[in-house]
């Protein structure tokens, strides 16, 4: 699992870091540290979603979801907006 | 081998030299690193201690996370437990004994059975009782079997190892035979007085005692251990934590329970035999269920383990709770592994989701553990060794209960009876060894994500689970990969 969740991290990188050169956006230090915290707390979600069901226990890999993986896509949607609407003004 | 702490060979020399240049490279990692005072020490440290996650802390010998003054210490008598019928009735008086014994674990359930109660089904009874047979078919022994040959009937030199080398290879067997994990320790004069039991836990309760003879024996009143240099070797035996989760009156958690027996019945002997087939001498249990002294302070004395809130287990940093601990005396020199310290005694001190959740609400909730004995039933304690600083739980009644059809509700409940696929698991015990001040959060947490007992229909889940061969994960204990 880690080896293709690697692979589409790298990819989902390479992705942003050629979308920001295209499109002449950097980002600010704040803005790269939001979105990095919101990715580790997805992936400590992902992990424990997943290693929670295996360990039959469904109830804490739904709370999973609730309590890190929520508030990592609200992360991650706080560095997107940031960095969109900034380029949006300038 | 002949070096240890005295000539190192050119072998060695070398072995040595790349581990200390290895410890240049590395000045950081080596920062936490055990401190060794002379090359010997290098060499010989590693072989002997187990292989534990970094904030598992080793401390000094004697030295565990429970306090213990060994002055006012009384040795435990077998014949006085909460387990004990005669101790039970001095307690509750005969009738009660007798009323609340009338239906037991040991004792179909029939209208369990018929009414398809979950844990108590005619299925889940017949693998609880099943479980145990092979215990009653094996009979163990004190002093083993004898069947093999050995250096003294064939006249081959007996095996001499350094104790280093013995530890390893004494694990590398006992985890053949099924041992999770293992750990070494001298048997002192005070634990000689102190922890050994004065009276066998095993009717007719046979009194334990020291003779100036070269090899120990069972005599009709006795079990003999020779008075000389003797080490204690403790194991552990992890048992089901799914089939704990069916806790409490459930004979799947029975089934569980009992397992660690089954599989110790055939254990003890292959071990006695090899202990034999090398030259030295291994003193067993007379039955699966009591050897010569507790088994958790045994753990909690060779790091395997540490206190609990119940006294009546203890909590591994690897396993949890759901293991069964085992000791073996003999002469073979091993090397001492140390009491550690993962923060597991100090959480227990704010934790008490056992006590919230054992049904008959018998381990106390104080906030601090205490030196004094309590009064049951408004008479002394007699069931517990004094000297400890701890947390007395009544285990007449948490005994009683359990004969009577079942419990291991403490067990099963902890926060620390977790699987191991999530990693959240590491996280919090790496955070509760070295930050306390999240205790209470982490506790509550675990209950608010469901960690725990099954409760009702949940409980016949088990039978439709894939899981490991005998419940547990053979390899949790397996620093080698390609497993």
């Amino acid at each position: 699992m880690w080896l293709i969740i690697g692979l589409i991290l790298g990819a989902a990188f390479l992705g942003l870091m050629m979308g920001l050169r295209t499109k002449k956006i950097s980002l600010t230090w704040y803005e790269w540290l939001i979105g990095a915290i919101g990715v580790l707390m997805l992936l400590f979600t992902v992990q424990n979603y997943f290693g929670s069901l295996a360990e039959v226990e469904p109830k804490a890999a739904y709370l999973f979801l609730l309590v890190t993986g929520l508030p990592s896509l609200v992360l991650l949607a706080v560095a997107w907006q940031l960095a969109a609407r900034r380029a949006k003004q300038s | 081998m002949p070096n240890f702490h005295s000539i190192v060979s050119r072998r060695d020399f070398v072995k040595a030299l790349g581990l200390a240049g290895a410890g240049i490279g590395t000045a950081a990692a080596t920062a936490t690193a055990p401190m060794f005072h002379d090359l010997d020490e290098v060499i010989a440290s590693p072989s002997a201690a187990n292989e534990r996650p970094w904030w598992v802390k080793d401390r000094g010998l004697y030295q565990p996370t429970l306090e213990v003054d060994w002055d006012i210490m009384t040795p435990p008598d077998g014949r006085v437990s909460g387990q004990q019928t005669e101790t039970q009735i001095h307690y509750l008086g005969s009738e009660e004994v007798k009323r609340r014994l009338s239906s037991n674990i040991m004792s179909p359930n029939v209208e369990a059975a018929i009414n398809n109660t979950p844990g108590k089904t005619l299925r889940d009874q017949a693998l609880g009782f099943s479980s145990i047979v092979p215990m009653m078919i094996h009979g163990i022994s004190f002093m083993g079997p004898g069947l093999i040959p050995t250096p003294a009937t064939t006249g081959a030199p007996k095996w001499e190892g350094t104790p280093e080398e013995n530890s390893r290879m004494v694990r590398s067997v006992l985890t053949f035979l099924g041992a999770g994990m293992v750990g070494f320790g001298e048997i002192s004069s005070q634990e000689r007085e102190k922890i050994f039991y004065t009276y066998h836990k095993q009717v007719p309760n046979k009194r334990q005692v020291f003779e100036d003879v070269d090899v120990g024996y069972e005599g009709t009143d006795k079990y003999v251990f020779p008075d000389r240099k003797l080490y204690k070797i403790s194991m552990s035996l992890p048992m089901s934590r799914e089939m704990y989760r069916t806790s409490d009156r459930s004979s799947l958690q029975f089934a569980a329970n009992v397992s660690r027996y089954r599989h110790f019945s055939m254990l003890q002997p292959a071990f006695q035999e090899f202990i034999r087939g090398i030259g030295y001498h291994c003193y067993g249990y007379p039955v699966p269920q009591a050897g010569p002294m507790p088994a958790a302070v045994s753990a909690i004395l060779t790091g395997l383990a540490e206190s609990s809130r119940n006294s009546g287990y203890c909590i591994s940093p690897d396993y949890g709770p759901v293991s069964g601990f085992f000791t073996f005396i003999t002469d073979l020199p091993v090397e001492p592994t140390t009491p550690i310290d993962a923060g597991i005694w100090r959480f227990c001190q704010t934790c008490n989701k056992c006590a919230q959740n054992c049904p008959t609400q018998v381990i106390p909730y104080d906030k601090e553990p205490s030196w004094e004995l309590p009064t049951l039933y408004g008479k002394p304690d007699i069931i517990h060794p004094s000297g400890k600083r701890m947390f007395y739980a009544n285990h007449i009644e948490c005994w009683m209960y359990c004969f009577e059809g079942g419990c291991g509700t403490c067990m099963a409940t902890c926060t620390f009876n977790v699987n191991g696929a999530a990693m959240v698991h590491d996280v919090v015990k790496a955070t509760l060894a070295t930050t306390p001040m999240f205790n209470e959060f982490l506790w509550k947490a675990d209950k608010t994500f469901g960690y725990g007992v099954k409760s009702g229909e949940e409980k016949e889940d088990w039978w439709d689970l894939s899981l490991p061969s005998m419940g547990w994960d053979t390899t949790s204990f397996s620093k080698h990969g390609g497993y």
